[in-house]
């Protein structure tokens, strides 16, 4: 009974699980490694020369296998990364998370990128998409009361002729743009308006690419989430 | 014989790593990656992201938050180390004590790289600092002020003829780790969705995704003329995958880089007019160029200037009265 072989599942899941860990051990040591070998390499440099040339070698040797590694086991091995960038198969249908300020007539105003600077816009709108529906409801208010407060305080700098958001504060239009080139809805006052947005409301926006391709107009809007709650 | 096959495979390692260099192609290796760094850090407020609400960071993890030293709550001592980053830089984009500045700033940015997706993603990569980051420390072990640099910092010791392969290695190491990015970019592709990824069929619903999603809409023109011009995007996956692969021959082959890194930019300018969508990382693609002659050219500069004072000095001399 005891040499019996345990079935083949729980050998895979045995070695998923140490794999994992060495993974994530690999994950853990990468960095520090990387530390000690720049002080193994600038102590050598001090001492010989030919002392100095073996450290070299073995820092670069240290950065190729910690790069392959990342890369190769397809995990992100900090500093090292996988480099997993666009790998991946656009479905039809899709969605995409959609912002909107709403003023005291119900009015609906897509809310320009630039509002929720120093958050980068494509993580804000991915966190609200995975993480938002998972917090606490009272969380999820202070967030949205948040993001009512960024909407109205960047109306305000609009009104005032000030720029709305804070990245392009040294650079102007040198400013490096963002992963994905978002919309800038807010140009001039007339894009806000006047009085001050009462509701913040996050939707999903779903369509057909191939649908609204024919169709502009083809897409449909799920809210996920608003503040005030109604 | 397995001897000889080491001392090859030696040979080739130092012919490769520790070739003769010049410590222009060193400069300017060390001003294209702090310059990158520097233009994205100046173009962002990461010291902002600590001062969120607290309810953004419920989902990140302790570990997370450990691994990079980047807590909520410290908006003013984040705010300090952001200056810092910036003072080291430039510093390091100047030669201003560049070997101290690129560790400083290396090791900043290895901070700083995730600030931006920290509060989904627990490894926070590809915001534009895993190469500069790395680039970064390995120019800090190397004598990368002794070009293009205002104040060098050190003992002031002169190379000699036989240090010059210190010059060579972090150039090569810069390359090759972009070289990864490419290679690792599509085997991604093809661990990830299999080579599906490179269908006509897929490439065509990103196009019509990234277009048709109005809140993405920098440019407008030729995501749209693509569409109705498939003979353009169908064979874009495979061409993007075979450029991609093929990226590290760059690192061999003169020829081949000369082909394979204006193709990269090419890409990078169809994704982005297409799609909208930035890599910022093209200006350390300068690392692929032989800077030895802007040495040449100030060196004769230099001469001629010295000959012009002493012909000068020499008229002076031979004038009578």
């Amino acid at each position: 009974m005891c040499n019996k072989a345990p079935p083949v599942i729980y050998v895979s899941l045995g070695f998923i699980m140490r794999f994992g860990t060495l993974v994530f051990l690999l994950g853990v040591v990468a960095f520090p490694g990387l530390l000690l070998l720049v002080a193994n390499v600038l102590i050598a440099e001090r001492r010989s020369k030919p002392r100095f040339r073996i450290a070299i070698q073995g820092f670069i040797v240290y950065m190729l296998l910690a790069s392959c590694a990342a890369g190769f086991l397809h995990t992100d091995l900090p500093p090292f990364a996988r480099y997993n960038v666009f790998a991946q198969i656009m479905t039809v249908p899709t969605y995409a998370i959609r912002i909107r300020a709403v003023d005291a007539l119900a009015r609906e105003y897509d809310v320009d990128a630039r509002v929720w600077e120093p958050q980068s816009a494509p993580e804000l709108v991915t966190w609200l998409d995975f993480d938002l529906p998972v917090i606490p409801i009272q969380s999820q208010d202070r967030v949205g009361q948040y993001l009512l407060n960024q909407a109205n305080t960047a109306r305000l700098r609009l009104l005032a002729g000030r720029p709305i958001g804070v990245f392009d504060r040294y650079l102007g239009p040198l400013t490096a743009p963002e992963h994905v080139m978002f919309k800038k809805y807010w140009r001039s006052s007339a894009d806000v308006p006047p009085g001050p947005f009462k509701r913040i409301k996050v939707y999903r926006e779903w369509w057909d690419q191939h649908k609204r391709a024919v169709d502009p107009n083809s897409y449909r809007l799920d809210l996920v989430y608003e503040y005030p709650r109604s | 014989m397995t001897r000889g096959l080491l001392s090859s495979w030696q040979r080739r390692w130092n012919g490769f790593w520790f070739a003769p260099g010049s410590p222009y192609n060193l400069a300017v290796a060390r001003i294209a990656v702090a310059g990158t760094a520097l233009w994205i850090f100046l173009s962002r407020d990461f010291s902002g992201v600590s001062a969120l609400p607290r309810d953004f960071w419920l989902r990140t993890s302790l570990f997370t938050e450990w691994r990079y030293l980047l807590f909520p709550g410290h908006p003013v001592l984040e705010g300090a180390l952001q200056d810092l980053t910036i003072v080291a830089l430039a510093c390091a984009v100047l030669g201003i004590l560049p070997r101290t500045c690129c560790l400083l700033s290396g090791l900043l940015l290895y901070h700083f790289g995730p600030a931006e997706s920290i509060i989904w993603a627990s490894t926070a990569t590809l915001r534009g600092f895993e190469i500069p980051q790395l680039a970064l420390i390995a120019l800090a072990l190397s004598p990368c002020g002794d070009a293009l640099s205002v104040w060098p910092g050190g003992k002031g010791r002169k190379k000699s003829a036989e240090d010059s392969w210190s010059y060579q290695w972090p150039v090569r190491l810069i390359q090759a780790q972009l070289c990864f990015l490419y290679f690792f970019s599509a085997y991604s592709k093809l661990v990830e969705c299999g080579v599906r990824w490179a269908s006509p069929e897929n490439m065509r619903n990103w196009l019509l995704t990234l277009t048709q999603n109005d809140q993405i809409q920098g440019f407008t023109l030729l995501g749209p003329w693509l569409l109705r011009h498939p003979l353009f995007y169908v064979p874009f996956g495979v061409v993007a995958l075979l450029l991609e692969f093929s990226f590290p021959v760059t690192l061999f082959s003169r020829r081949a880089a000369a082909i394979l890194i204006p193709a990269a930019v090419f890409m990078h300018i169809v994704i982005l007019l297409a799609m909208n969508i930035v890599v910022l990382y093209p200006p350390i693609f300068l690392v692929f160029a032989d800077w030895g002659f802007v040495g040449r050219v100030l060196k004769s500069a230099a001469q001629d200037n010295e000959n012009a004072l002493d012909l000068g000095e020499r008229t002076i001399h031979a004038s009578p009265g």
